[in-house]
């Protein structure tokens, strides 16, 4: 019986760039441009592939995947259907800015099976979402929410992030109380990160803007962890909150560092030991596609002392963590072996517990999760 | 190409010029060179000013060059000057006074606009020693601000100089450069020595040739040397065969044989610079002489330190890189060592701190190896008390303050010219530095000599860095060794995370323990980064921690998103992170900065 596997459609189309963006997407209107875009995914889904595993989670992500029409979405999703055998309770999520959605198209991918949305909030300020380029305010937030549940959403995500620039400890709590009370299913909590080659980046380094320093950002995470715990959310993955029961399963295959196939611009697959990316340029991909050529980049064996170290560094994300023994079925190796003194040393400095049999992050080691995630390198 | 002739013994005269730094005797055997035309004006510039060069941006005075000039006198004979130009840094006066050996006189360069300087006094007395005819020659008289009656006066008092026929010169304008060939044909005396007697040549440098082996630079007192003769180092007693001699134009160029009065070269498939040390005695190994040259001194390190590869796996380099630079510097001592804190290394003996510097500059530079250098230590003396008697230049192997009886320390006499106004400066610094005031002299109206005891080991630390700053650039120093006196010295640890780190220790007088120990600990609390724990820095005498601070417990080190495109991504950049902290030493499970080594250089 082959494991079932999570597929990714990547849609890299944005109404605009953030300030801190440095993902694959791109500020498109060419209405031209989408919908060679969608031909060319549909084409890459209906590529025969070698495999023939259940499909258990699709997740269209972005970029906004809600920049393209509720039809466009609806045709990729359909042909995943027809090629591959999609489980009947298969979790599909699409990621969606608020201002992007409308009713009709909320309706159009919720008949079409869609069963989980996720938001990208950010923050409950309007003066810091202007700043980090977003194009909604606070009160757009609230529109798009109400509508995900009025069309019948009943698995909603917010993200959120923190250490947003003149971002203090007050500003935070308050995002997150105001998410809170939204009640979603999911809440995912980032911590900014300030990437080369991003306006952000520029400001920072010509001073315009001064970021929280670690030990705030420390502060504020801390208390969130507090908090959403307070609000019945389960800290199940360092940055991700759930109601029990609404953790995310897509996810959750990249965290316990199993098989996934990715389409589209830039977007990765992980089976039979090899990780691969297609290329990542608009263009490029679409190019390959008409051309009937291979969209992809390159490809990445991953032996098995990498396996090892991802699988740790993916599974101690999580925050029940990894057992001996799972580790021990997938690698024929006692983890003893393999990081006995790395695991000795982290519980020594209060990083890291062992609990029925299972390794996991303290709260102090979800807060330091490089420097734990550093020693199991090979 | 230059016809060789031999000349008499009579028509030869050797001579070296001694100066205090900047006062112009590069310049001055340039115009000499110059002046005699020995090579082409375009030659002298390529090959003996380019070598030059190379060795004053190295900065490695530790090599005496010597050149052969050819000059018709005023009086019609031809004479063959051969100038040995040498170091002038207190670190290598064993081997400037080997070359002085080599000569027969001496001109003494003196500053018109700065007048007697530290270092002159030191190599005049040094001259004087080997019973050298000086010249006095002061230079730079073109520039406004010379004053020669003022230079000449202090010639005179301080020196004890006759200047009334003093040379007057400028060597960057070439005036009065034929008057200095002139009286060196005039005034420094004829060399002594006889051809038929047993052979005995002095060598006052050698140096390692990839071609002809090691290359011992000589001056004949006594014999014949001639390529075929099997000679004969009489310190060592080991015997080569001469496969060239030759002579310095300025590059070398072989001649049939050297006697009585030569300066030149000799090579005989030499491997190995130790072989020809410094001040041994050449001789025939068939009719040797009954005595070696006088003065031959082993060297002797005086300043050691630990050098250590950043990077464990350059060890063999560094091994290779010290080997390579012994073979030219027989000075250089080494030997392997293993620290806790930064694995395998070498503690390394040198002459002094400027020597010190240039190896560790040149193994960097050259062999492009980066490398930790830990604190200084001079060589501490310990009697036991068991009455056993230890020398310690590792403060790793200080012993147990319980065995201890006594603790010597060495020390220096240093000669410190300065103008009067900053005497009170030069004296405030003495004293920190536990220096004993011995003797004060005014030089002029204006200048002051002044004369201290200090322990080497306060010398050590930026003391002439300070000295420069504390008198605006004016002070010039000297210093010679004396003796070892006793002194109350402990060893001060320092414990990061409750471990010592050995590299970081240092052994230091008492009553600056605990300055010292507040200043290490307050400048590794702003080295050591933040770690996963906190790290508790404690500075230490025996089991008593007298200073501490601590570097606060890393919170937060990014929780970004990681979903499956961020997989392969965020694996590099952890792979990145390690390897950026392989820069780091781990000591325990602290990981330390390679600056961390350094601090302790730099303590105030």
């Amino acid at each position: 019986m082959n494991e079932s596997l999570g597929i990714y459609i990547h849609i890299p189309f944005c109404v605009r760039k953030c300030a801190y963006c440095a993902f694959n997407s791109y500020e498109v209107q060419s209405k031209e441009i989408k919908k060679r875009y969608v031909s060319a995914v549909k084409q890459e889904i209906e590529k025969p592939g070698d495999f023939s595993n259940d499909i258990a989670t699709i997740f269209l992500g972005g970029g906004t995947p809600t920049c393209l029409s509720g039809e466009s979405l609806k045709g990729m999703l359909q042909i995943c259907h027809t090629n591959f055998n999609v489980l009947d309770q298969a979790e599909i999520t699409i990621e969606c800015n608020p201002g992007t959605v409308d009713r009709h198209n909320l309706g159009i991918l919720r008949e079409t099976g869609v069963n989980r949305l996720s938001f990208g909030v950010q923050d409950f300020h309007d003066s810091f979402l202007k700043k980090i380029g977003r194009i909604h305010t606070v009160k757009i937030v609230q529109e798009s929410y109400k509508m995900a549940r009025e069309v019948g959403y009943q698995n909603v995500n917010l993200d959120l992030m923190f250490g947003l620039p003149e971002q203090n400890i007050h500003h935070f709590q308050e995002t997150i109380k105001q998410a809170v009370s939204l009640e979603p299913e999911h809440l995912s909590v980032y911590g900014l990160k300030v990437e080369p080659g991003t306006p952000l980046h520029q400001w920072r380094e010509q001073g315009k803007i001064t970021l929280p320093c670690d030990d705030e950002q420390a502060e504020m995470f801390e208390w969130a962890m507090d908090y959403l715990k307070v609000s019945g959310y389960n800290h199940y993955e360092i940055s991700n909150f759930a109601k029990p029961g609404y953790e995310c399963v897509h996810n959750q295959i990249y965290w316990r560092n199993e098989g996934y196939i990715g389409f589209g611009a830039g977007a990765w697959s992980f089976l039979g030991g090899t990780r691969w990316e297609n290329k990542e340029g608009l263009e490029d991909y679409i190019k390959c596609m008409e051309n009937e050529q291979s969209p992809v980049e390159k490809h990445e064996h991953i032996d098995i002392n990498t396996e090892m170290t991802e699988t740790m560094i993916m599974h101690l994300r999580m925050r029940h963590g990894i057992s001996r023994e799972y580790f021990y079925n997938r690698f024929a190796l006692n983890i003893e072996r393999v990081y006995g003194d790395v695991i000795n040393d982290l519980k020594t400095w209060g990083l890291l517990v062992e609990e029925e049999g299972l390794l996991h992050l303290t709260s102090r080691g979800v807060l330091l999760g490089n420097c734990v995630f550093e020693k199991f390198l090979l | 190409m230059t016809q060789i002739k031999k000349v008499k013994q009579t028509h030869i005269r050797n001579f070296c010029i001694i100066a205090h730094i900047d006062h112009g005797k590069s310049t001055l055997a340039d115009r000499l060179l110059e002046y005699t035309g020995s090579i082409s004006q375009r030659d002298i510039k390529e090959q003996f000013l380019d070598s030059m060069d190379l060795e004053r941006e190295r900065g490695i005075t530790i090599k005496a060059q010597a050149v052969r000039l050819n000059y018709q006198a005023d009086n019609g004979e031809a004479y063959e000057l051969n100038l040995i130009d040498t170091p002038g840094h207190v670190d290598f006066t064993y081997e400037v006074s080997r070359s002085l050996a080599a000569c027969e006189g001496a001109l003494l360069v003196v500053d018109a606009t700065q007048g007697v300087e530290a270092q002159t006094l030191a190599n005049v007395y040094l001259a004087l020693e080997h019973d050298l005819e000086i010249i006095p020659v002061i230079n730079k008289i073109d520039l406004p601000s010379s004053d020669v009656p003022m230079v000449k006066k202090e010639i005179e008092d301080l020196i004890g100089l006759d200047c009334e026929d003093v040379l007057l010169v400028s060597a960057k304008e070439g005036i009065g450069i034929k008057e200095v060939l002139e009286a060196v044909v005039e005034k420094i005396p004829v060399p002594q020595g006889e051809e038929k007697d047993p052979l005995q040549a002095l060598i006052f440098d050698s140096y390692f040739d990839p071609y002809k082996g090691v290359i011992a630079n000589v001056r004949i007192m006594n014999g014949t040397l001639n390529v075929g003769t099997n000679i004969k180092m009489m310190a060592s007693g080991k015997v080569f065969e001469v496969t060239e001699v030759g002579a310095f134009y300025p590059a070398l160029k072989s001649v049939k044989s050297l006697t009585p009065g030569d300066v030149g070269y000799v090579a005989a498939a030499i491997k190995n610079v130790k072989d020809t040390r410094v001040g041994d005695t050449i001789t025939d190994a068939s009719r040797p002489a009954e005595a070696s040259l006088p003065g031959y001194k082993e060297v002797q390190s005086v300043v050691y330190c630990g050098l250590y590869p950043v990077d464990g796996g350059d060890y063999e380099d560094l091994r290779d890189a010290l080997e390579k630079l012994k073979l030219n510097d027989a000075a250089i001592f080494y030997e392997p060592e293993t620290s806790v804190a930064l694995g395998f290394g070498f503690r390394c003996g040198f002459l002094g701190l400027l020597h010190m510097e240039i190896i560790q500059e040149r193994l960097e530079r050259e062999y492009e190896l980066n490398l930790i250098t830990t604190a200084p230590s001079v060589i501490y003396r310990i009697v036991k008390t068991n009455g056993e008697i230890v020398n310690i230049s590792n403060p790793t192997n200080f012993p147990n303050p319980d065995s201890i009886s006594k603790t010597f320390e060495p020390y220096i006499k240093a000669n410190i010219i300065v103008p009067q106004d900053f005497v009170g400066a030069i004296m405030e610094l003495c004293q920190e530095r536990r220096g004993t005031f011995i003797n004060m002299e005014y030089l002029d109206e204006k200048r002051v000599t002044l004369s201290y005891e200090l322990p080497l080991a306060e010398i050590i630390y930026d003391f002439y860095d300070q000295l420069k700053s504390r008198t605006r650039g004016y002070a010039s120093f000297d210093y010679e060794m004396t003796d070892y006196k006793e002194s109350d010295l402990v060893k001060l640890d320092i414990l990061l995370n409750a471990e010592v780190v050995d590299a970081l220790s240092f052994i230091v007088f008492r009553d600056s323990a605990y300055n010292r120990g507040r200043i290490m600990v307050e400048k590794l609390k702003n080295i050591i980064p933040r770690q996963m724990f906190e790290v508790p820095i404690q500075a230490a005498v025996g089991n008593k921690v007298i200073a501490r601070e601590t570097v606060r417990a890393l919170r937060k080190n990014v929780l970004a998103k990681c979903y499956g495109g961020d997989i392969t991504r965020k694996r590099k950049l952890l792979e990145k992170q390690k390897e950026g902290k392989k820069r780091m030493k781990q000591v325990g499970s602290v990981e330390i900065p390679q600056e961390a080594f350094m601090a302790v250089l730099k303590m105030d």
